[in-house]
């Protein structure tokens, strides 16, 4: 073994308190790691099944990007953390050793031994403290599935538990450059700094300018301690920021978290409603509109058989898409235009109800809002589009000789707005053209080529229908070349969609409890660091006669004054992701109806009452410890000059 | 009469075989404004006596009466009270509080006891102790005998019943130690103040009113100098 290798265990054997402070450190970070990763993952797998199996192949994908995205952001947050838990773990010792490694330079040793003493001690505190960590994360992510699974135990889906080896491989790797980057940052200050400074402990305390005045209004409500804790949070920053940033990262995750729950929620509450008493839908697609194997009158044919089942009423349109943007490369969703065909029955009734003319192409201009509480209302999304002529491109579907499927722009036509509907009539008679086309454009127009064609059945008793609705498509229509027809039973439908935002839901609240839990440990770790680091300040303090009463005045405001700085980052950038998080999902369940960003004012609430109790309680309790040992000898080993 | 009385004072480190008796059965009494310095060999329990009398430290036995205060049957907050009114304590490795600037360091006993900011009281204090210039300055941009001067006018800032040094000059060089110790004895003629002094320097010893000598946690010697 080298000269440097043992040192390295000398001063990991001698220094026993901060080398298990360090281990403890290590092994808890690698553990949140380990479970926050196999358990988002396991979640994110699960869910895009979910969402494959209900919505299809395409819109899973969808649904992959959003979590993909998710699971990023994520990763990001967990990765801060971590490092953060790590080197807090080596900041006790960190000012220590700063001060041995100026004393080694000062005795002759090279820069470069130093580097490897250190390396040496990282390494051998990765030996212990990463397959520990590895162990016990794997012990909270089962325990996490365990607890998701039970609450979910309704469904079919239940969470494995499983371990990948890239997830292992790449988690080892970032925890092992972690512990090095942590222990080597001490090293590095000793070695910037000449080795007297070093020796002599050359702080990281900063005067600033200070207005005397608040410093003074403080000091009327908390007395002279409350001066000191002022001073104490103004001049060493360095020592808090660690504090501030694990407190912000805890609010962001609680707040995002917070965020993704009641909106999806609010969704679910929302689709329920819209979907209201529709039970059962076929869909016929084509890719070429122009000779399709369905036509008007067959549609309406069809329709009136399906009417004939007992206690069937059947509402059906066709409709086509178009872009107002003349490129796909340019279209949002806002570029999107729905032209829908009613039976002609239907569209006879609709223009003696708003008075128009035949002919008219008819906007529909009412759309779906959901409230905080999950109500639904309407309201009127468009403003003096009567009159104005759309330059509409429609959306085609080319199919390659492969069978590859892709969209394309056809040619131009012109479609003039000639009415609106503002007013959901109430009998349900274009209820459902309404719930299908909510939040895009929709225009009814008299004539139509369609690509689609849906027909929505209400019915109290299901029953039969299915077989029934089957022999009279076999006995009306014949599929040509890429055409489809697609029956789906929309209770179903609802109950999976249900399933999967539960799930959904818990999984996120479970994985944000995780994410709390790493914050909090690292708020944990920071403040009691803090605290033990200014051990012998408390002393000094103590010996010149600061009481215990005093000191917890001390240590309370300046709890008070982290907080506030903390919440004054968090809460703002908690919003904010909150926000983020709610852009998110609109990009997914946006396109059934609008879903108003939910301020999520009473966690914020919530947010800042628990940090304020939480960063008191830990500091109160980091004190205590403080307390045990007699003054003088925690003056004589302390560790500031 | 005396200010402090040190009676059958006993400590011990340690358990089992590596108890270290470190004070053994110790009695003293000091008058006010007696200079007392306190000398004996690495090891013999100098340093401890004095933190036993600065209520820094709890003995095994024995009592400590300052001012007519039995020290060990306060409460630790009314110890803590005690000692920032009664007592100036002065450490060989200064223990000034990093955050705060060298006038804030010299009023933390002041201040902590929730009183008047004496600015006149500091003006003198910084001028006796010369570091006038260097009032705003934090600890670390202070050189050794500047922070230890910090230290003597935090000692001296409240007027205390009793002013320990430990080896206050341990540190410096001789002409920071000279100018500490003229300080301190300023203090005692000036003020009338009490002092207590360990040393291991002879030069100091000597120009006590009295010299206590200590081995193996007992008074061995007590001499007078001075009528
Ligand atoms: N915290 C402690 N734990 C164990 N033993 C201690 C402790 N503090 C002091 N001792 C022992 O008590 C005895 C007296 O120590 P003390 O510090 O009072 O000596 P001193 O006279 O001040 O010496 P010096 O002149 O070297 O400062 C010594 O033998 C020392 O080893
Ligand atoms: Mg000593």
């Amino acid at each position: 073994m080298s000269l440097t290798a043992k040192l390295a265990l000398q001063q990991l054997k001698n220094n026993r308190r901060s080398t298990i402070w360090s281990l403890f450190g290590i092994i808890l970070s690698v553990a949140m790691l380990t479970a926050v990763g196999g358990y988002g993952m396991g979640g994110a797998a699960i869910l895009n099944d979910m969402l494959t199996n209900l919505y299809g192949e395409g819109t899973g994908a969808n649904y992959e990007h959003a979590s993909h995205v998710f699971s990023a952001l994520i990763g990001g947050i967990v990765v801060i953390t971590a490092i953060i838990v790590i080197s807090n773990a080596f900041r006790v010792s960190a000012s220590e050793r700063t001060h041995q490694f100026g004393v080694m330079k000062s005795v002759g040793a090279t820069k470069k031994q130093i580097r490897s003493t250190v390396m040496y001690e990282g390494i051998f505190l990765s030996i212990i403290g990463l397959p520990l960590g590895f162990v016990t994360g794997l012990l909270f992510q089962w325990l996490a599935i365990m607890i998701t699974n039970i609450i979910m135990g309704g469904i079919n889906y239940t969470m494995g538990f499983s371990v990948s080896p890239i997830l292992i491989i790449s988690m080892m790797v970032l925890s092992f450059c972690m512990v090095l980057l942590s222990a080597w940052l001490p090293a590095a200050k000793a070695a910037k700094i000449p080795a007297i400074s070093a020796i002599r402990g050359i702080g990281e305390v900063k005067l600033r300018k200070e207005k005397p005045k608040k410093s003074r209004f403080i000091g009327k409500i908390f007395g002279f301690e409350g001066q000191l804790a002022a001073k104490q949070l103004k001049r060493s920053r360095r020592n808090f920021r660690a504090t501030v940033i694990s407190i912000s990262v805890c609010i962001v995750l609680v707040l995002a978290s917070v965020s993704i729950n009641s909106h999806m929620f609010a969704f679910l509450d929302g689709r329920l409603e819209q979907l209201g008493d529709m039970r059962y839908s076929i869909f016929f697609s084509t890719a070429n509109p122009d000779a399709a194997a369905l036509t008007v009158e067959i549609a309406e044919n069809i329709t009136h058989k399906l009417k004939e089942f007992p206690g069937a009423e059947v509402d059906a349109h066709g409709s086509m898409l178009y872009s107002l943007a003349p490129e796909l490369s340019v279209m949002s969703r806002e570029d999107l235009v729905s032209l829908v065909v009613l039976e002609q029955e239907m569209y006879n009734r609709l223009i003696n109800e708003i008075g128009a003319a035949y002919g008219s192409n008819i906007l529909i201009n009412v759309a779906h809002e959901i409230d905080s509480e999950g109500n639904m209302s309407q309201y009127n999304p468009y403003n003096g589009m009567v009159g104005q002529t759309l330059s509409l491109y429609p959306v085609e579907t080319i199919i390659d000789e492969g069978g590859n499927v892709s969209p394309a722009l056809g040619k131009v036509s012109e479609v003039e707005i000639t009415a609106q509907i503002t007013e959901l009539p109430d009998d349900s008679f274009i209820k459902t053209a309404y719930a299908m086309f909510t939040n895009t454009k929709a225009i009814i127009v008299p004539e139509l080529n369609f690509d689609g064609y849906s027909w929505i059945i209400f019915v109290d008793d299901i029953t039969g229908f299915e077989t029934y609705a089957q022999s009279v498509f076999d006995e009306h229509l014949t599929l040509r070349e890429n055409e489809t027809l697609h029956f789906m039973d929309i209770a179903e439908e609802l109950i999976i969609t249900t399933a999967v935002i539960n799930f959904f839901s818990t999984f996120i609240s479970i994985f944000s409890i995780m994410l709390a839990l790493l914050g909090l440990t690292n708020v944990i770790s920071t403040i009691t660091t803090n605290i033990q680091l200014r051990a012998k300040e408390f002393a000094v303090l103590s010996s010149v006669g600061m009481t215990k009463g005093g000191m917890r005045r001390m240590l309370a405001l300046e709890s008070l004054l982290g907080s506030i700085r903390a919440l004054i980052f968090g809460l703002p950038l908690g919003i904010f992701m909150a926000w983020l998080v709610y852009q998110g999902i609109i990009g997914v369940f946006g396109q059934f109806f609008n879903l108003p960003f939910i301020m999520p004012w009473r966690a914020s609430a919530v947010c800042a009452f628990g940090v304020l109790a939480v960063t008191f309680a830990i500091m109160r309790f980091a004190a205590v410890s403080l307390n045990k040992g007699s003054i003088i000898e925690t003056i004589r080993s302390g560790r500031i000059n | 009469m005396s200010i402090l009385q040190v009676k059958e004072l006993k400590k011990t480190y340690g358990k089992g075989d590596t108890t270290v008796t470190a004070l053994d059965g110790v009695n003293l009494s000091v008058n006010k404004g007696e200079f007392v310095a306190i000398i004996g060999s690495s090891g013999s329990g100098k340093s401890t006596l004095m933190h036993l009398i600065g209520g820094v430290d709890r003995p095994n036995s024995g009592s400590v009466i300052v001012d007519g205060n039995e020290i060990f049957k306060q409460s630790e907050s009314e110890l803590a009270i005690f000692r920032r009114r009664n007592i100036g304590i002065i450490y060989q490795f200064y223990n000034l509080i990093p955050t705060l600037t060298a006038e804030e360091n010299i009023m933390l006993p002041r201040l902590l006891d929730n009183r008047k900011p004496d600015n006149d009281k500091l003006k003198s204090i910084l001028e006796t102790i010369g570091l006038s210039a260097r009032a705003k300055h934090l600890p670390s941009q202070l050189s050794g005998g500047q922070q230890q001067r910090v230290s003597v006018g935090r000692a001296l800032i409240n007027d205390p019943a009793i002013i320990l040094a430990d080896e206050p000059t341990g540190n410096l060089d001789s002409k920071s130690s000279r100018e500490i110790i003229e300080l301190l004895k300023l203090a005692n003629k000036r003020y009338n103040q009490t002092l207590v002094i360990i040393t291991h320097d002879e030069k100091i010893a000597l120009q006590a009113d009295r010299i206590v000598t200590i081995s193996d946690g007992q008074i061995v010697k007590d001499e007078v100098m001075k009528a």
